[in-house]
C-alpha cells in the first residue's frame, strides 16, 4: 500500500515539481556563468585602461614627447584591457552556449527517464533469456 | 486536529518521509553504489568478451549486456528517487514563508513517534536524542521514561495549529504534559532552555543543509567572478602592510549580532558624500566581527549594489609605523597609501585602534588625524577607523578633522542575547576539532557569568576565553558532556563566587546562615536577620545583575560587631574571612577625597578605591564611618550602587558587581543609646534615627534609598558583653593550648574580662586589650618565670584578678 502511494507520489512529482527543479538549478548554472564572467560589466568597462595604469598628459611646461608617449601607452593600456576582456567574454558564451545544449538534453533524458528505464529493463531481460 | 490526523498530514507534506520508511536513506545509498559497481563490471566483462569473442559456460556477451543493462535501470530508479528526496528534502529546509505547510523538521518526528506516548517517542527519536545531549541530559528518554507515570497518547494531545513548526510543538507538549515539565524542571531545565536549544539545533540542522547545496544560486555566487576588478586599480603600497578580506565568507545568518551596526555602516559606506565611520566600543565588543561580516556579505555579493566589488583592507598600522625611522619617511608611506587608495577606486580601508595608532605616529612628530583628514573629503574610497570609547572620549572626541568626516557608529556590546548567537555557532565549531558536546545550559551559563562576573573586558572576548577555558578542562577531564554546572565551577575557581546548581553542602549553609553568622557575631540578632535575608536573595540569583552583590548601612555604636558582622558575610559569602577590604572614609574628608579614591589623571596617581576594586573584584568593602566623608563621596557612591561600575581618572571602567559594600556610622549612636536605656528597641525606631541623620545633614536621602538595607546595631548589653568575653578567652585558650598549658575559665575571669572591657562608648572594643594587657601577659610571665610549664594548669582567682589593677 505505501509502495503504491509512494509511486504515485513519485510519478505526479517526476512531472510536475522535478521539471520545476530541474528549470531552477539550469538557471542557477546559467545565472553563475553569467556573473563568474561578468559579462555586463566587461561590456561597461570594454574599452577601461587596464588596472588603471595611464600615463599623465599633463606636467610642467609642454612637451610634445610626453604627450605622445602618454597618447601610446593609453592607448595600448585600452587596448590590452579591450582584447583580454573580449576573450573572456568569449569563454563565457562558449560556456553559456556549451550549459544551454547540456541542459536541454538533461531536460530531454528526464522527461524520456521512465521509458528509459522500462526499455533497458524489457531489453535486459531480453537479452539475458535469449542469451 | 489531533495527533493522527497530524501524522497524515507530515506524510502528505513530505513524501520523502514515506520513502524513508519504505527503504532508508543509507540503504538506497548501498543499493544504488552496487548497482552502479555492477553496471561498470558488467559492461567490462561485455566489453572483453565481444573483443575476444568467447564464452565462459553459459555466460555470453549477450547475457553480460542484458545484467548490465538492467543494473543501469536499477542505478537510474535510484538515482530518479534520491532525486526525489532531495527535492523535498531541501523544500522543506527552505522553509514555507506562510507557515501553513508543516515543517520537515516536525513532520520527521511526528511521523516516527508511537502514539502511546508521544513525549516519550519524541525523546526516542533521532532529534529528541539529540535534543537531550543539547539539554545536557543526554539519558533524557532512559530516565525519564522509568519515572513516567501517566503517558501522554495520541488522543490526550492536541496539536497548536495547523502548519505548525517543531518549536511549537516542543512547546505544546511542555504546557500539555504536566509530567515531564516538572521532570525539565527538577533537571533544572526551563522552558525557554528547552526552545533554546531546540531552536540551536534546528538552525544547526538547516545551516548544515544549506550548506550541502552546493547547486544554489548563494552558494555559486560565492565561487567568485573573473575580470570584474579588472577596471580598478591595484594599491600597491598598502598591500605591503595590509590585510586583505577578499577570501572571508560572511555567517550566512540574517541574525547577525551586530546587525544595527551593520546596517549603519552599510548606509555610510553606500552614500555619495564622506562614506567613512569610526566604530566606538570597548575592547572585544565585535568591532572587528562587524567588518568581517561586511567583508564576508560583498564578497558574496548580499549587499547593497554600491558595495559590489569593493575589498576591504585591514591597514596594520602596529607593522606600519615602527618600520618607519622619522616623521618625514612614516608621512611619506601614509600619503602614498592614501593616494594609490584613493586611485584604485575600489577600496575600503579599516584602521583598527584608531587613537593607538595616532599616539605611536605622534611619538615620530606625524599627526596622523591631521594627515588622514586631507584624504577624507574624497569618497573615492572608504575608511573604517575603530576606538574604545576612552580613546574616542580623550583623544578623537575633540579633534574636529576626525568627527567633522568620520562618523560615530557605537557598537554595543551585544548583550546576552547576541553572545548567545556566537556562541552557538563557535560551540559548533569546536565540537567538530574537540570530543566534547557543549549543552545549552552551558552557553547561558557562560554568557550570564560572563555579563556578571567578568566584565572588565570585552563581553564577547570574554565569554569565548570561558567557553574554551571550559572545554579544555572537559578534555583533561576526559569528559565528553560540558554542562552548566562545569561551566559554574569553572567561574567559582575563577572568581572565588558560588554560582549555579546550589549544593546540598551550601544549601544547609544558606537554611543556617543566622546561626553560622552568630558563631563570630554575639546578639544583634535584627541585624543578622536582615543580612542573612539579602544574602540568600542574592545566592539564589533574584538580585539585580547590574548592581553590587549588596549593599547595606550599619548603623550603631562602635564596638557592637559591625566589623564582626562584615567578616561573617565575606566568610560565608566567598568562603575566605580574609576577602574583606576597608577604607576609613574619615580620611576622604578634604576636597582632595575624589582623587584620594578615583586617582589623579594630572599627577598619574592612581586612586585608592580605584585600585582596591580592581585588585580584589570580589569581596566585601569596608567603609568605615561613612558619614566622615567629604560631601561629594556621596554623591560617586550613588552611581556604585545604581550601576555597579564607576570610572577612575583615567576615564576606565571599573566594575564592582562582585562585592558587597558596608557603609557603618555611628552618627545617631546617642540616640540609640537612649533608646536601649528606656528599655526598647532601636529597631522600633529605625525611621526615626534616619530622620534624624538625614535632618543632621550626615547622610543623603537618596543615598540612604540605595542600599539593600539599613541596619541597626544596638549597644551590647551585659550578657552579650559577657559571652563576646568568654569567647576571646576561648580563643585565648586555644592558643595557651598550643603550648601544652591548659588555662582554666572560671566566672571571676570572665566577670573581669566582662567588666573591665566593657565601655560605653567602645562597646565590646576594649575587651581584646584587657585580654592581651591583664590576662596574655601574666601568663607569659609565668611561663618565664617556670611557674607554667607544658601540662600544667593555670586558673587565676578573683583577688589575683583584683591584686593585679
Amino acid at each position: 500500500m505505501k509502495t503504491l502511494q509512494l509511486f504515485s507520489c513519485y510519478l505526479i512529482w517526476h512531472y510536475s515539481t522535478a521539471l520545476g527543479d530541474i528549470w531552477g538549478i539550469w538557471g542557477n548554472f546559467l545565472y553563475f556563468i553569467s556573473h563568474f564572467f561578468s559579462f555586463s560589466d566587461l561590456l561597461r568597462t570594454l574599452f577601461a585602461p587596464w588596472r588603471r595604469l595611464q600615463e599623465s598628459y599633463s606636467g610642467q611646461g609642454f612637451s610634445l614627447e610626453r604627450v605622445l608617449t602618454a597618447l601610446v601607452v593609453n592607448t595600448m593600456m585600452r587596448l590590452v584591457g579591450m582584447i583580454i576582456r573580449l576573450a573572456v567574454m568569449i569563454v563565457g558564451l562558449l560556456c553559456l552556449a556549451a550549459l544551454a545544449a547540456a541542459g536541454a538534453a538533461v531536460y530531454v533524458i528526464w522527461l524520456l527517464a521512465p521509458l528509459l528505464v522500462t526499455f533497458l529493463l524489457v531489453t535486459g531481460a531480453g537479452l539475458l533469456v535469449i542469451g | 486536529m489531533n495527533f493522527t490526523q497530524l501524522k497524515q498530514q507530515a506524510l502528505e507534506r513530505h513524501p520523502e518521509l514515506l520513502l524513508e520508511e519504505i527503504i532508508s536513506h543509507r540503504l538506497r545509498k548501498k543499493i544504488k553504489v552496487t548497482f552502479l559497481i555492477l553496471a561498470v563490471l558488467l559492461l567490462a566483462g561485455y566489453l572483453l568478451l565481444t573483443t575476444t569473442s568467447s564464452n565462459i559456460g553459459v555466460v555470453t556477451d549477450n547475457r553480460l549486456l542484458g545484467m548490465a543493462c538492467l543494473m543501469i535501470a536499477g542505478w537510474l530508479v535510484f538515482l530518479a528517487l534520491d532525486a526525489f528526496y532531495y527535492s523535498h528534502y531541501y523544500a522543506g529546509a527552505l522553509g514555507d514563508k506562510n507557515g501553513t505547510i508543516i515543517s520537515y523538521e516536525l513532520a520527521r518526528v511526528v511521523v516516527n513517534t508511537p502514539e502511546d506516548d508521544i513525549t516519550l517517542g519524541l525523546l526516542r527519536t533521532d532529534f529528541g536524542r539529540h535534543l537531550g545531549w543539547r539539554l545536557g541530559l543526554p539519558q533524557a528518554a532512559e530516565e525519564f521514561s522509568s519515572s513516567r507515570k501517566k503517558p501522554l497518547t495520541a488522543a490526550d494531545f492536541v496539536p497548536a495549529r495547523e502548519g505548525m513548526n517543531l518549536l511549537d510543538h516542543l512547546s505544546e507538549l511542555y504546557r500539555q504534559d504536566s509530567e515531564w515539565s516538572k521532570w525539565l524542571t527538577a533537571n533544572e531545565v526551563k522552558e525557554e532552555d528547552l526552545l533554546g536549544a531546540a531552536r540551536w539545533q534546528l538552525r544547526a540542522l538547516k545551516t548544515a543543509r544549506m550548506n550541502e547545496r552546493w547547486w544554489s544560486r548563494t552558494a555559486l555566487r560565492r565561487l567568485g567572478s573573473v575580470g570584474r576588478d579588472w577596471s580598478y586599480g591595484r594599491a600597491y603600497e598598502l598591500e605591503k602592510y595590509a590585510h586583505f578580506l577578499d577570501m572571508v565568507s560572511g555567517s550566512g545568518d540574517g541574525d547577525f549580532y551586530h546587525q544595527k551596526e551593520l546596517e549603519q555602516l552599510i548606509n555610510i559606506l553606500t552614500r555619495e558624500r564622506e562614506p567613512h565611520a569610526i566604530l566606538v566600543g570597548p575592547e572585544g565588543s565585535g568591532k572587528t566581527d562587524v567588518v568581517y561580516e561586511l567583508a564576508g556579505r560583498i564578497n558574496a555579493d548580499e549587499t547593497e549594489p554600491g558595495l559590489r566589488d569593493k575589498r576591504v583592507a585591514i591597514l596594520r598600522t602596529d607593522i606600519l609605523i615602527p618600520q618607519m625611522e622619522n616623521k618625514t619617511a612614516l608621512e611619506n608611506e601614509l600619503q602614498l597609501i592614501l593616494q594609490q587608495s584613493a586611485w584604485a577606486g575600489n577600496l575600503i580601508l579599516v584602521l583598527p585602534d584608531l587613537p593607538e595608532a595616532a599616539a605611536s605616529a605622534a611619538y615620530l612628530g606625524c599627526d596622523l588625524p591631521a594627515l588622514l583628514s586631507n584624504y577624507l573629503p574624497s569618497s573615492r574610497f572608504s575608511v573604517i577607523a575603530f576606538s574604545d570609547p576612552d580613546g574616542f572620549h580623550n583623544n578623537l572626541e575633540n579633534n574636529r578633522e576626525i568627527t567633522n568626516h568620520l562618523e560615530k557608529i557605537q557598537v554595543s556590546e551585544g548583550g546576552k542575547r547576541g553572545i548567545m548567537n556566537l556562541l552557538e555557532n563557535q560551540a559548533l565549531a569546536w565540537e567538530k576539532t574537540h570530543p566534547v558536546v557543549i549543552s545549552y545550559p552551558a552557553l547561558v551559563a557562560v554568557a550570564e557569568a560572563a555579563e556578571r562576573y567578568f566584565t572588565d573586558s570585552g563581553l564577547r572576548d570574554k565569554a569565548f576565553d570561558l567557553l574554551s577555558e571550559a572545554v579544555s578542562a572537559a578534555e583533561n577531564a576526559g569528559r565528553t558532556l560540558i554542562t552548566s554546572e562545569e561551566v559554574n565551577s569553572l567561574v567559582e575557581a575563577k572568581t572565588g563566587i558560588v554560582t549555579g546548581r546550589v549544593s546540598s553542602k551550601e544549601r544547609e549553609k544558606l537554611q543556617n546562615l543566622e546561626e553560622i553568622m552568630h558563631r563570630r557575631v554575639v546578639g544583634q540578632d535584627e541585624a543578622i536577620r536582615a543580612v542573612s535575608r539579602a544574602v540568600r536573595s542574592a545566592r539564589a540569583g533574584i538580585n539585580v545583575g547590574n548592581r553590587p552583590l549588596g549593599s547595606f548601612l550599619f548603623l550603631g555604636p562602635t564596638g557592637v560587631g559591625k566589623t564582626e558582622t562584615a567578616k561573617a558575610l565575606a566568610e560565608v559569602f566567598f568562603d575566605d574571612r580574609d576577602r574583606i577590604m576597608r577604607l576609613d572614609m574619615s580620611e576622604f574628608n578634604s576636597s582632595s577625597a575624589m582623587a584620594q579614591l578615583l586617582g589623579s589623571f594630572e599627577e598619574g596617581k592612581p586612586g585608592v578605591l580605584a585600585n582596591m576594586v580592581r585588585d580584589n573584584p570580589y569581596g566585601v568593602l569596608l567603609l568605615d564611618e561613612f558619614e566622615k566623608a567629604h560631601s561629594e563621596v556621596p554623591d560617586l557612591f550613588l552611581q556604585i550602587l545604581d550601576e555597579g561600575v564607576f570610572s577612575d581618572a583615567g576615564g576606565h571602567r571599573v566594575n564592582a558587581r562582585n562585592i558587597i559594600f558596608i557603609a557603618t556610622s555611628n552618627a545617631q549612636s546617642n540616640k540609640i543609646w537612649e533608646v536601649v536605656e528606656r528599655g526598647e528597641d532601636p529597631n522600633q525606631h529605625r525611621d526615626e534615627m534616619i530622620n534624624a541623620l538625614i535632618d543632621s545633614g550626615e547622610l543623603k536621602p537618596e543615598l540612604i534609598n540605595r542600599f539593600d538595607g539599613v541596619i541597626m546595631f544596638h549597644p551590647l548589653q551585659e550578657q552579650q558583653v559577657r559571652a563576646i568575653a568568654e569567647k576571646k578567652l576561648q580563643d585565648l585558650k586555644q592558643r595557651v593550648k598550643n603550648k601544652g598549658i591548659e588555662l582554666k575559665i572560671n566566672q571571676a575571669l570572665v566577670d573581669y574580662v566582662a567588666t573591665k572591657g566593657r565601655d560605653e562608648k567602645f562597646g565590646a572594643r576594649p575587651i581584646n586589650r584587657v585580654i592581651s594587657e591583664d590576662i596574655e601577659s601574666r601568663i607569659a610571665e609565668e611561663m618565664i618565670s617556670g611557674q607554667a610549664k607544658a601540662g600544667s594548669e593555670i586558673e587565676f582567682t578573683q583577688e589575683q584578678l583584683q591584686a593585679g589593677d
